[in-house]
């Protein structure tokens, strides 16, 4: 569960948000959509990074996200594919689960069938700084995953994998749900979100959040975006 | 999990082959010291754990001071953590420990070595190492903690100058107390008597110990309270605010273009840093001057032309032409000619340089009283070795662009720099001793010119007829 109070984010004089407030509930996929340019990052990064808010606060499953403990309850998988280059997938991914305290040898199990599935077991032992853009995304999407965390927030997830890898990552997305857990991720795709969420976050064309559940259909949704946002 | 977090933050790859050789070569440089105190100052052995002391100390400073600002806030590598449940106590300590770490193995390199000279004596060598590297974790915390301040209470549009100002003034600091210290002890060597029998290390290592203490509660609120918004602040003037203005700009040719706008990502820090390594050079020079008059370069306008000539050859701009271009990648499916392109960095190195070269020349012609001519032929002396190194530092890095793999992106190209630094000194020593020893029967000066005339032209023959130098 993520709660929102009274979020404000400034660069300079140029106001991003101001006073925004929102609620995205456990056992939930939620689209992020917007316009470019109109601060779905700086919203994901207000959310897991706190001390670049301006004012406001988070909840994340209750615990303000000030707290070092948030942190243990969200994963988050940023737009940035330029992270830990150096490592190799598999010194990548053992961090990330010591981090979240998860245990060596049921890691071991879960990674090796997420690697499968993401077609990424043989480059696991190369560095990150060698991977394509898609292995990357899927490298970071699989640490999400190994994490365990309650809430996943993603950065455009979708935006360059593969339609194979599309469909793997819809079906652990929707398993993930079903457990219970919170999905929030931001995405330009109407067409995928139309077909896959179960709520949709507008950051509309004041920069306030519009929450709406999602109607299933892409030109009902298309009318929204192009009312709310544009 | 430490030694990843290590990896992630200082892009640390030693191997064990190369902590090896840094071992060997630290145990060689601590032997060589004892070695050369023992054969050339007439005192007894315990006399030196006090210029040792301090050798170390000075050394150990100068590498925090460049090292602990750099990799706690302007590192680019803690922005990709910090959504992760790593402590922010841990991400310091990560940092300052490794320097420690290092601190304590060139304490223990120093000091160790004594035991060969003066076994009897071990006793007093630990406990010289052990304060002396108090003394040097002191230090790095009194640095982490006023770093900390900066980035947390210096406004945003500051930062960077904060930084540059901080670690300028510190080193320049520690750089002259250390050779207004070192050259009475050479010259007066009683001094060290005296010094011995102040320096007590059993004396103060309890007042050490608080300080030490005092120092790391104050550093923990600080890392609590204020590390995170401060970093966070140093890395929104790294890249610029977002939503400011930038007006149009006038530029029609692309290759002046492009390269004009990788500059002047951040023009004033580049000029500031251009002021900052012509007042070290100036220091740096006067104090050799002063202090190791053995050098015998002796002629007239020496005094200028080393320095000049050393101002022109650290230039940022061009010894990172090719590597602090992130759009050099993008030109090999680009119609832009290498040359031009080449062309255009010196010239743009060339343009930054020379701010530098006139600021050293008015303050010449203000401060010395020099005929008209003679200050004519050494701006043009200047210019010319201006394009000179602009050219060569350029040419290394197209040749070998140096990644930037620091912390600090503002940081790299220092090995272009170097290389350039010892050629061009190389030259205008050459051109002294030549003219000095009368081989040559024209006056320093002319010739200087005459030279710098004959080594633009080269590189730009270069340019224009080596075909095998650039791949268009």
């Amino acid at each position: 569960m993520i709660k929102i109070n009274e979020l404000t984010k400034k660069y300079g004089d140029k106001i991003i948000f101001e006073k925004v407030s929102g609620l995205l509930e456990n056992r939930n996929i939620y689209a992020l959509v917007g316009t470019n340019g109109i601060g779905k990052t700086t919203m994901l990064n207000a959310i897991t990074q706190p001390a670049s808010m301006d004012e406001g606060t988070v909840e994340i499953d209750g615990i303000d996200s000030r707290l070092f403990q948030a942190k243990q309850n969200f994963f988050y998988v940023s737009d940035s594919k330029e992270m830990f280059l150096n490592l190799t997938g598999y010194e990548y991914l053992r961090f990330v689960t010591r981090l979240y305290h998860r245990r060596i040898e049921e890691m071991e199990e879960k990674l090796k069938e997420l690697s499968i599935t993401f077609k990424l077991d043989h480059s696991l032992n190369e560095c990150i700084g060698n991977y394509s853009l898609g292995m990357k995304q899927k490298v970071y999407l699989i640490a999400a995953f190994l994490s365990g965390t309650r809430n996943l927030i993603l950065d455009e997830p979708f935006n360059v994998l593969d339609p194979e890898s599309i469909v793997v990552l819809k079906k652990l997305l929707i398993e993930y749900k079903d457990k219970g857990k919170l999905i929030l991720f931001s995405s330009h795709n109407l067409d995928l979100i139309a077909n896959f969420c179960d709520s949709i976050v507008f950051i509309d064309k004041e920069r306030k959040i519009y929450l709406c559940k999602n109607p299933q259909d892409y030109t009902q949704l298309e009318n929204i975006f192009f009312q709310k946002c544009v | 999990m430490n030694r990843t977090l290590y990896k992630i933050l200082l892009r640390s790859k030693n191997s064990t082959i190369v902590w090896i050789s840094y071992v060997i070569v630290g145990g060689y440089m601590g032997y060589l010291l004892w070695y050369l105190w023992s054969r050339y100052i007439s005192e007894p052995v315990s006399s030196y754990r006090m210029l040792v002391s301090f050798l170390v100390i000075w050394l150990c400073t100068i590498a925090a001071i460049y090292q602990i600002p750099d990799q706690l806030c302007t590192n680019r590598y803690i922005k990709n953590v910090l959504c992760y449940p790593i402590s922010h106590k841990i991400i310091v300590s990560a940092i300052l420990v490794r320097i420690a770490v290092i601190q304590f193995g060139i304490c223990f390199m120093a000091f160790g070595s004594q035991f060969l000279f003066s076994p009897q004596q071990g006793k007093d060598a630990l406990l010289a190492g052990i304060t002396c590297w108090l003394l040097v974790c002191i230090g790095d915390m009194a640095i982490a903690l006023i770093s900390i301040i900066i980035s947390r209470f210096s406004p945003v549009s500051f930062e960077g100058y904060g930084f540059i100002s901080f670690q300028y003034g510190s080193f320049l600091a520690v750089v002259i107390l250390a050779v207004r210290a070192i050259v009475p002890i050479l010259s007066q060597t009683d001094i060290l008597l005296q010094m011995r029998e102040i320096w007590r290390p059993e004396k103060y290592l309890f007042s050490i110990l608080l300080s030490f203490f005092m120092l790391m509660i104050c550093l923990g609120i600080a890392i609590k309270y204020w590390y995170i918004r401060g970093y966070l602040n140093v890395q929104n003037f790294q890249y610029g605010s977002v939503g400011k203005e930038i007006k149009p700009t006038r530029i029609k040719n692309p290759y002046w273009l492009i390269e004009w706008k990788r500059v002047t990502r951040n023009k004033e820090l580049v000029f500031f840093s251009n002021i900052k390594n012509l007042l070290t050079i100036v220091v740096l020079s006067i104090l050799l001057f002063q202090n190791f008059g053995q050098f015998r370069l002796e002629g007239v306008y020496v005094m200028e032309m080393l320095p000049l000539v050393s101002c022109c050859a650290v230039n940022t701009i061009s010894s990172t032409a090719y590597s602090g271009d992130m759009n050099r990648f993008y030109y090999a499916f680009l119609p832009i000619s290498e040359r031009k392109i080449f062309l255009w960095k010196t010239v743009q190195g060339f343009f930054f340089g020379e701010s530098t070269v006139l600021l050293f020349w008015i303050g010449i012609i203000l401060f010395r009283s020099i005929p008209v001519v003679d200050a004519c032929l050494l701006l043009a002396y200047g210019s010319l070795m201006n394009y000179a190194c602009s050219w060569m530092g350029g040419f290394l890095d197209y040749k070998a662009p140096r990644m930037a793999n620091s912390t600090n992106e503002l940081l790299h190209g220092n090995t272009g720099k170097i290389i350039v630094l010892l050629v061009s000194i190389a030259l205008t020593v050459m051109e002294i001793y030549l003219t000095d020893k009368q081989i040559i029967s024209v006056s320093l000066l002319p010739f200087a010119v005459i030279t710098s005339i004959c080594v633009v032209m080269i590189e730009v023959s270069c340019c224009m007829f080596g075909k095998e130098v650039f791949h268009d």
